[in-house]
């Protein structure tokens, strides 16, 4: 597990992260959110022990990982722009890696390269953008590491691809317990990849919670009542964190599980009632809105 | 098998991010070797071809070719490993100025000193490896083209050591620029200000004392610069090449150049280590790596800048307080506004930091005050007896025209040399007459002598101050001039040991001159005339040499061995005084007078010139209340005073022959007013010799004043 624990990060007068605290488990896949300048790529700088927290600290399997060669053994750091040697292609960015992580496995990465169509011959700076992310992605899986630092890397990656490395993930981590890490300006991106997503948003977490807990805890529900006492009568009892009203119609985000906001609901005399799917998007926004941020202007632009 | 994580196999991978270096390296050296040794070569045998020179005369000219490329003392090999050392750190460690770079390199499981190990080690393989490759290739080359020998073998091994001790230098300052700064064209600069830094602080400093310390002595310059390995290789390069063939004693006096050389790039390379761990990752690509260092550096370089500018400013008005103080204040805000916005890269940083503005203009302001008014009492200082061990005291002209050597022959300044010898130990002396320095100027009857002298104290420090003394101190000067211990300082061939180390050099040619005439002496005869002179010596002093009118001086020239098979001449005199009698004894029985200057029975007259300075002066005084300075020195300037009159008769030629001082002789420690400045004299010789460029030889004079017939005046009075 990487457990960051109250760091933060000035440059210069600019405070990028502030007393960030978020726990990063094993065997899942991390999304770390935020707008551009929100710290995130501060964060997995941090986290990969290039950059040294102000304050704080921030273990790999309990190791301290700012120069600490063992720690950095289990991290592969893919930055947002990942640096590939000059006029070199991947087979030598192979050489290179072997030399570095012992437990580099060549077989996978030319068997993934030949997957991906990448030629391992051709030189990466004739590479489109997405591909040299994808080469960063297999150069990250194949290191052997535990964990995987990809600052936007799916950013812009077609949606084969996406399913690929996410395919590849699932893999891994089933394999030899691979947790990703993805940071993201865009929610939509880790929407179908993330098991827990952490928001950050000027240097300091928002919040961290699994998908499956903040989907399952929460509610939309499209409903018609009967009678305005059936309208109160529906409305107490629950915690609802979103109200629309449009004529008779209302549309209602509510905290609880599916079967108890269904149970509520049962025992009020309604005309029309409906218990909708909501999209992490949703999730987020009532999630935000509850601390009194605006997430539309925050991830989703 | 290596192991893929081992240090070889990292050396190997990070090689291979630096081929394009490695190319440039082979190349350089491949050209500069065998290419140009095999072209150097050719070149000389056609010569020797054209010259028809065969056996051993051809074989020389091939060797010395040869020598003089493959030497340490080579100033374009220097310039080279220089240029090598600044772009292999600089490439190596490059990468700290990319954040992308940095990204990767830092989050890989690479202990920070193994990465530093491994660029450092391939820095200086890449230069190293193409380096000594190609010199054996030149001197297969050189081999094989007839014009190599085990000296020269000799000589380019020790070469091939030291430009290695003076790459590392130069490679670890600049990877600790580098380290320091977040990008190349700032990495330059702190390359070059690492460099030169040291000497420029020195240079300032001197300046601020000569300008301001009235007893400040040129002698006290402190030239070495020790934070540089261009010093310590220029020194041993010099030694070693100074040795020549002397391959090991050359080698022996250098060592500990060679050796501090190393020492230095020893600690430089602690110093970039220590840097290269402590630099954030967020440096790259900004100026400066560390944010404390930006102050301190900043002020480092503003101030003497500032102070260098006022400098600059005093020197061009002469005396202006307002200009001066004006040139310096605005040193200072420029030099940090410039600094501040190459450490934001922001033009509206300018005035970011107004505070330090303050404190650099502070500095330059209490330092310049230092200077000014003498805070630190550097005029007033006197040693105190108890605490000092002797002193050395330089007295101008004393040893004018001698030329001091150590113990290796090698030329060296008369104040490293007097440093070598014991000082004068007449404590009481000392103290005495530097308590009483005289003022200059204060009272216009006095002359004045300007002594420079090295108090060393029991401490070991040593202390210079030039400062001038009456030229009527007989007592004091008298007694530190005649001590054993000034006489071997000042007059060399004194010195029995220094003496023995010059005897042993061939003699080039030994002449007496007394200003006018110049006699060829034997080279056998230099020991005997060092001898009597030695003997005269013991017993003079310095009012002999003050009251008297020196006769002339014996010149004795030694070819000594300079760099390889070339020599220079030094010399060493020796001035003959009427009290010399064993000296004029000798010369007298050799047929060389030395009691007059010239032979009247020559002369066929003597033409005077009267300048008629008093009346040109009264002159001046009388117009300047109506026309001004200028125009009144003018107006003199233009009326000619002076009248000449030519002599014919013996009687008058025999008067002024008595009064005739040679010019060639230099008037040191002379009252003021011992030789006229009114008259010129020119000798015509019976036999038509003019005065000609002929060495040591004149027929120009001046006259003693009190010699000076009375018959002269008339006869040159201006009309």
């Amino acid at each position: 597990m990487i457990e960051i624990k109250n760091i933060s990060k000035s440059f210069a007068d600019i405070l990028a992260v502030d007393r960030v605290s978020v726990n990063m488990k094993e065997d899942t896949v991390f999304g770390l959110i935020g707008t551009n300048g929100a710290g995130k790529s501060t964060v997995l700088r941090m986290v990969a022990g290039v950059l040294k927290a102000d304050e704080g600290s921030i273990t790999v399997d309990g190791l301290p990982v700012f120069d600490n060669v063992e720690a950095k053994k289990k991290i592969f750091f893919i930055s947002d722009e990942p640096y590939f040697f000059a006029n070199s292609n991947a087979a030598e960015m192979e050489k290179y890696f072997s030399t570095v992580y012992e437990e580099f496995r060549k077989d996978d990465y030319y068997r993934y390269l030949d997957s991906f169509g990448l030629d391992k011959k051709r030189k990466i700076n004739t590479f489109s953008k997405g591909m040299k992310k994808q080469l960063a992605l297999l150069c990250g899986i194949c290191s052997g590491t535990r964990y995987l630092l990809c600052d936007e890397t799916f950013d812009g990656l077609d949606p084969v691809m996406r399913q690929g490395i996410k395919s590849i993930f699932a893999k891994e981590m089933e394999g030899r317990g691979l947790t990703p890490i993805i940071a993201s300006h865009n929610l939509r991106e880790l929407e179908d990849i993330c098991d827990h997503v952490g928001l950050l948003h000027k240097g300091g977490v928002l919040l961290s919670r699994d998908l499956e807990d903040m989907k399952c805890n929460i509610q939309k529900v499209q409903c018609v009542f009967s009678t305005k006492e059936d309208m109160q009568k529906g409305m107490n009892g629950i915690e609802i964190i979103k109200k629309e009203e449009r004529g008779s119609l209302y549309t209602l985000t509510i905290r609880g599980t599916r079967e108890e906001i269904v149970g509520h609901f049962a025992t009020v005399d309604t005309i029309f009632f409906e218990a909708l799917p909501l999209s992490l998007e949703e999730i987020f926004i009532s999630e935000t809105e509850v601390v009194g941020y605006d997430i539309k202007k925050l991830i989703l632009g | 098998m290596t192991s893929r994580n081992s240090f070889w196999a990292s050396l190997k991978e990070n090689n291979k991010r630096r081929i394009w270096i490695w190319i440039v390296s082979g190349l350089l050296w491949f050209l500069y070797y065998p290419v140009s040794m095999a072209m150097l070569m050719g070149r000389k045998i056609e010569h020797n071809h054209m010259d028809n020179l065969t056996g051993e005369a051809a074989k020389l000219r091939l060797t010395e070719e040869v020598g003089e490329w493959l030497e340490v003392g080579n100033g374009i090999t220097a310039i080279l490993v220089a240029c090598m050392a600044i772009v292999c750190a600089i490439q190596g460690f490059s990468y700290l100025y990319s954040r992308k770079k940095v990204d990767m390199y830092h989050s890989v499981p690479v202990k920070k000193s193994r990465r530093f190990a491994v660029i450092f080690t391939n820095g200086v393989l890449i230069y190293f490896i193409p380096y000594l490759v190609n010199l054996l290739l030149a001197v297969l080359v050189a081999g094989v083209s007839g014009g190599m020998n085990g000296t020269i073998l000799g000589q380019a091994a020790i070469a091939a050591l030291m430009h290695l001790a003076f790459y590392l230098g130069i490679f670890a300052l600049a990877t600790v620029a580098v380290m320091m700064t977040g990008n190349l064209i700032i990495t330059i600069f702190a390359t070059v200000i690492f460099l030169g830094y040291e000497l420029a602080i020195k240079l300032l400093l001197e300046t601020l004392e000569m300008r301001f310390f009235s007893y400040y002595s040129t002698y006290s310059a402190d030239t070495a610069v020790y934070s540089s390995p261009i010093y310590y290789f220029g020194k041993a390069a010099f030694t070693i090449s100074y040795m020549g063939e002397k391959i090991g004693s050359g080698f022996g006096d250098a060592f500990p150049y060679v050796l501090a050389g190393f020492m230095l790039a020893v600690i430089f390379t602690c110093i970039a280590y220590y840097c290269y761990r402590k630099r954030p990752a967020e440096a790259a690509g900004k100026a400066m790596a560390f944010d404390k260092t930006k102050a301190p550096i900043k002020l480092l370089l503003t101030i003497p800048f500032a102070l260098g500018v006022a400098l600059a400013v005093n020197s061009i008005v002469v005396s202006g307080a307002a200009f001066v103080i004006f040139g310096a204040g605005l040193a200072v805000i420029v030099g940090n506004c410039v600094i501040e916005v190459i450490y934001e890269a922001d033009i509206k940083a300018a005035f970011r930091k107004k505070y330090q503005i303050l404190i650099s203009g502070g500095c330059v302001a209490a330092i310049a005050s230092i200077f000014i008014f003498d805070l630190t009492g550097y005029d007033a200082w006197i040693p105190s007896p108890e605490k000092l061990q002797d002193a050395v005291f330089l007295l101008p002209n004393a040893y004018n025209g001698q030329s001091y050597m150590d113990e290796n022959l090698q030329r060296v300044s008369i104040e490293e040399y007097a440093l070598s010898k014991p000082g004068v130990t007449d404590i009481e002396a000392i103290c005495e007459l530097s308590a009483r320095k005289a003022v200059e100027g204060e009272d216009g009857n006095s002359a004045y002598i300007w002594v420079d002298v090295a108090y060393r104290m029991k401490s070991g420090k040593v202390v210079w101050r030039s400062f001038p003394v009456s030229i009527e101190e007989d007592e004091l000067l008298d007694r530190i001039t005649g001590s054993e211990e000034y006489k071997k300082t000042i007059y060399q061939a004194y010195d029995d040991t220094a003496y023995e180390r010059m005897a042993g050099q061939e003699v080039e040619e030994v002449i007496y001159t007394n200003g006018f005439r110049v006699v060829n002496l034997s080279p056998e005869e230099v020991q005997t005339i060092r001898e009597l002179w030695k003997k005269d010596m013991e017993n003079m002093s310095y009012t002999d040499f003050r009251d008297e009118f020196k006769c002339g001086v014996i010149d004795i020239e030694w070819k000594v061995r300079w760099m390889n098979n070339s020599y220079y001449i030094d010399n060493t005199s020796f001035d003959v005084y009427p009290s010399n009698t064993n000296l004029r004894k000798y010369l007298e029985e050799k047929g060389i007078g030395t009691e007059n200057y010239v032979d009247i029975e020559q002369i066929a007259s003597i033409t005077v010139t009267n300048r008629h300075m008093e009346e040109e002066q009264r002159l001046y005084e009388e117009r300047r209340n109506e026309m001004g300075d200028a125009e009144a020195q003018l107006s003199v300037d233009r009326e000619d005073l002076s009248v000449t009159k030519v002599f014919t008769e013996e009687e008058q030629i025999k008067e002024l022959v008595n009064a005739m001082y040679p010019s060639r002789m230099n008037t040191w420690w002379k009252r003021s007013g011992t030789f006229s400045n009114d008259y010129e004299v020119e000798i015509q010789y019976k036999n038509g010799e003019a005065d000609s460029s002929v060495y040591r030889g004149s027929t120009n004079a001046r006259l003693i004043a009190d010699r000076i017939p009375d018959w002269l005046e008339k006869e040159t009075a201006y009309q």
